[in-house]
């Protein structure tokens, strides 16, 4: 069945209200307005010594539940060095940060979003059902996501963007090795039963890891598995000497297709972030430049450049959708939406 | 109980009704009710397709209009609003309501009602089929894609109009109708090869 049977098939549909049910409408509904409210209770009249302890015992509860209550949580600075990993979890929330990284985990702000600032490094969030949402500013942009898994990896001059089995593919090149070394905390792996089942990457062999120093972060750590691929520490002489350069360890490119991009670009638009929105429309472009919704995502780059008052901007891309664009729509559209911006005032 | 009329001045401006019902007019109120039931109405058999609480989400819209008038500022049309407060509906039942198979077994959903008697047997069990296709597509996609596509591609507003009515940006009815044709198209050519 295609999409335009379905539209015929709704449009086929009867909607006609006629005399009779308008009528009984109306009279339901004039029945629901001239209901009367619900009655309010007669107040009860507490014998005054009742109420004196009840107002004493709530107090007593007040005191004793308010004062044990936790602190907010502080900011938190996440660090990671070249070749590990810190793990900080906070309400059903778990990031994991890469090294080299370095990452801050703002305080609670009592907004049910647990926000944090990636400088560098990839940082991959995994979300339980109900925990808050988790807003990643990276290269200046916010992404807000509620996806079980997501991950962004941080580099000079590069923002990726990662989610589902991308980030999973990304935490499993870059298991960590220790050897030698008893982890801190061991604890069970995040699962993702929403992540399609992928065969094992097959583990290269790996020259052994000095073991980390000891690690003033308060947050756990964790150590499984072998890391395949990464370069060992080049040798010191001088064990006063400054760390070395960090290791580099090749990621793998994630890369989304362009309907998925198209699908993250509203999520971002449902979440007041128009710069997210035009961030990842404009990957569309340079990264599909073939794709058929190239033309789409001009237009509605077209329409954000018009929210922001760049007049110029708007009509120069829809200079392209009715050059390029296959679609008779979209062109009428774009032609319409150019003649209001070439219009003048009035 | 003799029947009351309503007092219907259908010259008088639409701010003057909006004003007058606001204040407690319930002449003006039934004068807006009747001025836009039948609308509010198709809007509702669009979204949610035969189902046999239309006549209870109609009335719900307007019984959630009544206290909401003081609040409206005519940053929009009366009709805009209306359908603001009747795609809100329209979403609650749907998420409340249980998803449609492809059989349409729901017995929320009045196919019967659709079927014109004066039809073959066979053309009738054609049609009931092409309504239930139709409807179980439209139940896979979420309320937001599916109150888009219909009235942006149903019912032929702009998606101006459609980010007026579901209080988003134009950019972002556009993206919505777009991924719900694919969506649609995507499962209704899964659906043919079964």
């Amino acid at each position: 069945m295609s999409e335009r049977e379905v539209r015929d098939a709704l449009a086929s549909l009867d909607g006609r209200l006629g005399d009779v049910r308008r009528e009984q409408s109306w009279r339901a509904i004039e029945r629901a307005l001239d209901a009367p409210p619900a009655r309010a209770r007669p107040p009860r009249r507490w014998r005054w010594p009742v109420a004196v302890g009840l107002a004493a015992a709530l107090g007593a509860v007040w005191i004793v539940v308010i004062t044990r209550r936790p602190a907010p949580l502080a900011a938190t600075e996440l660090v990671a060095g070249a070749g590990h990993r810190t793990v900080y979890d906070r309400d059903g929330v778990v990031l994991t940060l890469l090294g080299p990284g370095a990452a801050t985990v703002a305080a609670d702000g009592g907004d049910d979003v647990v926000h944090v600032r990636v400088a560098r490094g990839t940082l991959i969030a995994d979300r339980a059902e109900a925990a808050p949402a988790v807003a990643i500013t990276a290269g200046g942009n916010t992404t807000i996501t509620r996806d079980p898994r997501f991950a962004v990896r941080v580099e000079p001059t590069t923002v990726v963007l990662g989610t589902g089995q991308r980030a999973r593919e990304i935490v499993e090149r870059h298991e960590l090795v220790v050897a030698g070394a008893t982890p801190a905390e061991a604890t069970t792996a995040p699962t993702n039963a929403a992540a399609p089942a992928e065969p094992a990457p097959v583990p290269s062999v790996v020259p052994p890891v000095p073991a980390p120093e000891p690690s003033n972060n308060p947050v756990r750590l964790r150590a499984r598995g072998a890391l395949p691929r990464v370069d060992p520490l080049p040798a010191s002489d001088d064990p006063a000497s400054p760390p070395s350069a960090p290791r580099t360890i090749t990621l793998p490119d994630i890369s989304l297709d362009a309907p998925e991009l198209y699908r993250r670009a509203e999520a971002a638009l449902a979440v007041r972030d128009p710069a997210g929105a035009r961030a990842l429309l404009e990957r569309i472009l340079h990264e599909h430049p073939d794709d058929e919704l190239v033309a789409a995502a001009r237009y509605d780059l077209a329409l954000l450049a018009r929210a922001d008052g760049d007049l110029a901007g708007a009509r120069a891309l829809l200079e392209q959708v009715l050059a390029t664009s296959p679609s008779r729509d979209l062109r009428a559209a774009a032609a319409r939406l150019h003649r209001q911006l070439v219009a003048p005032p009035p | 109980m003799n029947p009351r009329l309503a007092v219907v001045t259908p010259l008088r401006d639409e701010r003057e009704l909006v004003r007058l019902a606001a204040a407690g007019d319930r002449d003006a109120f039934e004068a807006i009710y009747r001025a836009h039931a039948d609308r509010v109405f198709l809007l509702l058999t669009r979204l949610v397709g035969p189902d046999r609480e239309r006549e209870d989400m109609l009335q719900e819209v307007f019984l959630r209009l009544h206290p909401a008038l003081p609040r409206f500022r005519g940053e929009c049309t009366l009709q805009t609003f209306l359908y603001q407060i009747t795609t809100r509906v329209a979403v609650d039942h749907l998420r409340r309501r249980r998803p449609v198979d492809a059989l349409g077994a729901d017995p929320e959903i009045d196919l019967d009602s659709e079927i014109d008697p004066a039809l073959s047997p066979a053309d009738q069990a054609a049609r009931k089929e092409e309504l239930a296709d139709a409807l179980g597509l439209l139940a896979r996609l979420g309320p937001k894609l599916r109150v888009a596509f219909v009235l942006r591609e149903v019912l032929g507003m702009s998606h101006e109009e459609v980010a007026q009515i579901v209080q988003s940006h134009p950019a972002a009815a556009r993206m919505r109708v777009a991924l719900a044709r694919r969506a649609l198209a995507r499962l209704g050519a899964r659906k043919d090869r079964t």
